[in-house]
């Protein structure tokens, strides 16, 4: 829709220092932002002037830039050794979106927009991702993906900062994974999002949760937890407020889903279902 | 006509030719965007449009009383189903209280439709909320915030029918460990056909369903088009219609403007499920506009709108009792509904569940049967026909309480169907509801679905898997249903509150050089007329269906018709056009006989060809008489010139289509998921004309009704905001969600047709919700899940789940606007199971 209150759009590169005012908008895709009125808008600051490489893959990882589309990153074609890769396209058919949005939506407008279904946000979580922020001081910071989204459509960004990049270690990268997803249609948004992760070097386990939660959750284990320590872990480190409530499911639902695929998980990376 | 013919209508639509009503574009056009209330009940205590005059390209705004003496008649209501019936005024602008929200509060009229949008945001105005009601038994209680403060009521209506004393049936049985039984009805001992069925009862199935209200989602929403017809006096309305003959009347009424003034076009119809039967405030808001300002109007609302202000479907509380014997033969049956009307009523909104009372028995004989219908206004949008309008009701009714029964007497649920079904008939026959059923042969459905589903392997499975606990469940459910179609004989239309008028015209027309025009009233918006009645045609005339183009949709091109909607097309509309090509036959004849100097007794018409018994080479083609014809230099003397047929059909019955169906759901009792795994469906629509398009309404019924059964679902906020205003949060289900159907047919020709064509346009949306619930719980029975309300969203399967084990289960505040939790808990408390 035209959000009619705007009297600029300006296009940058988010490197240069910026005079951020009360009512400016970063534009990326803008698939969310041209969706519903924005009357407290008055100048958009237009990202396609950020000309970095949508994906860079090296023998760190790889780095995605904010303004890669989720189509460019669904068309990665992983190193074979990347056997967490194939979380990447499953995140990406994650999404409520058809082909259109695909073409549009970033993944660093997933990632900012911080609602709790965000795949790009459970991808950059369970794959210990690294953002780097440019904040309004022209300052930059690195955060942790899991310290990112503070809450349903709240994060840490103060107005003014930006999302510049995402990085993801080449050793999560070559984890083993497992992903379990609960939503009502393939393409619908999720209730539950879990991923686990299992490194083949030291054995740790990860258990990220999304989407049945506010904000992601990343719990951490020296070594695969029995069933119990699991779900007392789970117990014990989300408390019942955090589960989101919204017309794909209540809270205690999610709670349920969130310690049975959970568990589910735990049995797949451990590579014994009855264990 | 039996063949597969490709749809001629397609090429052109899947190749982006089609002519949409939004695609016209007209010189000096506005833009109608319209300021919709937010709220569900307030007064608008001030309203300026002054500033939205001053933004770029706006030409004009309107309040309701700047309007009011432009819609006499206000947004018309056809339906009056009893004497009684409160029908409130409906002004396409308010001028004192919004009732919804969505209710329109002012319009704007702008050089383009963005602008137009904007300015909405530059009116001034003040609400003061009201009381708001948005379910239907708080409606009905006393003190209740009232919809409409001058009724002094929110009931609309109270309609009740029904034969045999199905009271007394129900008040006392023979059960001998029912105690209360001789005190509810110390004289058992009634008159007439109920005193058998009262001295067999031994079961009473009670029961409560509720039929969550839809959203119908056509693929293009509304848009209008008006302007003054440049060169005649009067106006045309381009429009996103099923119906644009009623449409032509209703907008005359409305507004006052003489009908012979408006000439309505439906262009390519992308879709209505019958949102679309109806006549919308905006239709009258840009013809009105468009007199007024002189220049053309156009209206295209976008999906937020749709799912707004565009009717909504279903919308019922039902409460069912089915009394049988405990060797599971129905004796009775009776229901009361409750039917949110919304705020307003639309042009059939009372008689949707009305006209789908009698329906509730469906393909069973008994003797006692009553019902009553309460309609109840709301602070909601408005509800009216969507998909099958009654009937997919009134069907999952009676076959949930079916299988409920099944469950209660131990029974497989085929074997009590059978026991309850007609023997076949194919002549009209008495139903408990009153209706003359036209032919029936269910045996043969059942049969056919039994064998082609293999349902004893099934069954097999099924015991496997609940021996194994295996996780996930194997459910099966049957819903054996009919429909009542072919809208209809005038006079029974006129007993049902419809003013009558079910017949249907076609024009058949050869021309010089032997091609066909077929001009028909009824107006596809996806049927595939086009193909279906071409075919009809080439097969009565001997030409090919590429020889015969039809023609629909324009007021002006086919002057009288009764549009499409309630599978009434093929069974009313089809047939006008074949008998319209017999009359062109019968007068060809005539000719040919005349040119090949024989008499027309001695013709027989064989492939096209006229030609002489006995002398086959004596022949003349039909195109060659209709070349003739219209030349009229070699015709009979005082024969009009001309192959040139009118034929209005009314029939003298319904027609009743019925099928068989069986859904195969596998339903994960850990996480509460349902799918369906296989989906088979016998169903009989009499002879078929076109077996591609057949399928394809099946298809797609069988579709819509899955979607009920497990995915949609509206829901509103205390408040009465619509929370799933978007498809974000309404979930339609896409091809991934769906299985594929493995479809059969059994004919069963009506006597109520020359053809014995019943109609299939919403077989699948009838037959399929209660066999996928049917089938979830028969998946969870092992559980004790004895009932669960639509959709079967996994929360909610996983919820009966716990309550049935005993455990404590999910809630929260979108669950409780859904009403599964109350709804659930609500059953088990009714659960009278003797």
């Amino acid at each position: 829709m035209n959000l009619n209150t705007i009297t600029e759009v300006r296009r940058v590169t988010g490197d240069e220092n910026l005079d951020w005012r009360e009512g400016d908008s970063w534009l990326a895709g803008g698939t969310w932002l041209f969706s519903e009125p924005q009357p407290h808008l008055r100048r958009l600051l237009d990202l396609q002037g950020f000309d970095r490489e949508p994906l860079v893959v090296s023998e760190q990882g790889l780095q995605i830039s904010p303004t890669c589309t989720i189509a460019e990153l669904n068309a990665l074609e992983a190193p074979p050794e990347w056997t967490a890769a194939p979380l990447i396209r499953q995140c990406c058919h994650s999404f409520l979106a058809s082909f259109k949005v695909w073409n549009t939506a970033t993944v660093g407008g997933n990632i900012c927009m911080s609602l709790p279904a965000g795949p790009m946000i459970s991808l950059s979580v369970a794959l210990e991702g690294i953002y780097t922020l440019r904040l309004r001081d022209g300052s930059e910071r690195r955060v942790a993906a899991e310290e990112f989204t503070t809450g349903d459509n709240q994060n840490i960004l103060q107005p003014g900062d930006l999302l510049r990049s995402i990085e993801l270690p080449i050793e999560a990268l070559r984890k083993q994974t497992s992903f379990r997803r609960m939503s009502l249609t393939h393409l619908g948004r999720s209730s539950a999002l879990l991923i686990g992760t299992l490194s083949p070097q030291d054995g740790t386990f990860m258990l990220t949760v999304s989407a049945s939660t506010k904000r992601p959750i990343r719990l951490s284990f020296d070594q695969m937890p029995d069933a119990r320590s699991l779900h007392e872990r789970l117990r014990e480190t989300i408390p019942d407020s955090i589960y989101h409530d919204d017309v794909h499911g209540a809270p205690d639902y999610r709670k349920h889903l969130t310690f049975h695929f959970g568990e589910e998980i735990r049995r797949e990376l451990s590579g014994n279902p009855s264990a | 006509m039996g063949g597969g013919l490709p749809r001629k209508e397609d090429p052109a639509l899947v190749t982006g030719r089609a002519n949409w009503t939004d695609n016209i574009q007209l010189p000096g056009m506005l833009h109608l965007a319209l300021l919709r209330s937010p709220f569900a009940h307030a007064k608008v205590t001030h309203l300026d449009v002054s500033g939205a005059l001053d933004r770029p390209g706006v030409v004009a705004a309107f309040t309701g009383e700047d309007l009011a003496d432009e819609w006499p008649g206000g947004v018309p209501c056809a339906a009056v189903v009893t004497e009684e019936q409160n029908t409130p005024f409906q002004a396409p602008i308010v001028t004192d209280e919004a009732r919804y929200m969505g209710d329109v509060v002012a319009v704007v009229l702008a050089t383009d439709r963005y602008k137009a949008q904007d300015a909405l945001e530059s009116i001034e105005v003040d609400y003061e909320p009201l009381g708001v009601v948005v379910d239907m038994e708080s409606a009905l209680e006393e003190g209740s915030p009232l919809v409409h403060e001058e009724l002094g009521t929110n009931e609309c209506f109270t309609f009740t029918a029904g034969v045999g004393n199905v009271d007394e049936l129900f008040d006392k049985t023979d059960d001998p460990d029912d105690q209360a039984a001789a005190a509810r009805a110390p004289d058992v001992q009634g008159e007439g056909d109920t005193d058998a069925a009262f001295a067999k009862a031994n079961v009473v199935i009670k029961e409560r369903y509720i039929q969550q209200r839809l959203l119908p989602t056509a693929i293009e929403p509304r848009a209008t088009v008006a302007f003054q017809d440049p060169g005649h006096n009067g106006y045309v309305v381009y429009s996103a219609t099923q119906v644009p003959h009623l449409a032509k009347i209703v907008l005359s009424l409305a507004t006052g403007i003489p009908e012979n003034e408006i000439r309505v076009v439906a262009p390519d119809v992308g879709g209505g499920f019958g949102s679309k039967l109806n006549v919308y405030r905006e239709e009258i808001l840009a013809l009105v506009l468009a007199k007024k300002l002189g220049t053309p109007v156009k209206f295209n609302e976008d999906r937020s709108e749709n799912y707004q202000a565009t009717i909504h479907g279903r919308g019922q509380i039902q409460d069912i009792e089915l009394a049988a014997t405990s060797e599971g033969r129905i004796l009775g049956l009776r229901v009361k509904l409750l039917d949110d009307m919304g705020a307003y009523l639309q042009l059939l909104t009372p008689a949707i569940s009305v006209s789908g009372a009698a329906m509730f028995p469906g393909v069973y004989t008994f003797d006692a049967f009553s019902i009553e219908i309460k309609g109840v206004f709301t602070n909601l949008t408005p509800t009216d026909a969507y998909r099958g309008a009654g009937r997919p009701e009134a069907a999952y009714a009676i076959e949930r309480a079916v299988d409920s029964l099944a469950r209660k007497l131990d029974m497989d649920p085929a074997e009590v169907r059978r026991k309850n079904f007609y023997e076949p008939f194919d002549e009209p026959t008495e139903t408990p509801g009153g209706l003359q059923y036209d032919s029936m042969n269910m045996q043969a459905a059942m049969d056919r679905l039994v064998e082609l589903a293999d349902y004893e392997g099934l069954r097999r499975e099924q015991q496997q898997r609940r021996e194994n606990n295996d996780p996930v469940q194997l459910g099966l459910g049957f819903s054996t249903y009919t429909e009542i179609c072919g809208l209809g004989p005038s006079q029974a239309l006129a007993g049902l509150g419809l003013g009558g008028g079910g017949w249907e015209a076609a024009n058949v027309r050869m021309l010089v050089t032997g091609k066909v025009e077929v001009a028909t009233g009824t107006s596809p918006h996806g049927q595939g007329h086009e193909t279906s009645w071409a075919q009809i045609a080439a097969d009565a005339l001997g030409v090919t269906p590429d020889d015969v183009v039809v023609i629909h949709g324009d007021t002006a091109a086919v002057p009288f018709g009764r549009d499409t909607y309630g599978s009434r097309s093929l069974a009313v509309g089809g047939i006008a056009v074949h008998l319209a090509c017999e009359k062109v036959v019968d007068k060809a004849k005539k000719i040919a006989a005349h040119m090949l100097e024989a008499a027309e007794d001695d013709l027989e018409f064989e492939g096209g060809k006229f030609s002489v018994a006995g002398s086959p080479d004596q022949n003349v083609s039909i195109q060659d008489v209709a070349g003739g014809a219209y030349l009229g230099a070699d015709i009979p003397e005082g024969m009009e010139p001309t192959l040139n047929e009118n034929m209005t059909f009314d029939p003298p019955n319904f027609t009743f289509p019925f099928g068989a169906h069986l859904c195969v759901t596998e339903v994960d009792t850990e996480t509460g998921k349902a799918w369906v795994r296989d989906y088979y469906a016998v169903d009989d629509c009499g002879p078929v004309i076109n077996p591609i398009i057949v399928d394809g309404q099946l298809h797609g019924g069988l579709a819509q009704g899955i979607a009920q059964a497990l995915y949609e679902g509206v829901i509103y906020s205390e408040e009465g905001n619509l929370m799933t205003g978007s498809m974000v949060d309404y979930m339609i289900p896409g091809a991934p969600e769906l299985p594929n159907f493995t479809l059969d047919r059994t004919v069963t020709p009506s006597p109520s047709n020359p053809l014995g064509v019943k109609g299939v346009g919403e077989a699948g949306t009838i037959g399929s919700p209660p066999a996928v619930m049917n089938s979830i719980i028969d998946a969870l029975s092992p559980l004790g899940v004895k009932h669960m309300d639509m959709p079967a969203l996994p929360m909610r399967v996983w919820n009966a789940i716990q309550d049935a084990q005993g455990n404590a289960a999910a809630s929260g505040e979108y669950d409780a606007a859904l009403g599964s939790r109350e709804a659930d808990v609500k059953q088990e408390g009714r659960s009278e199971e003797k």
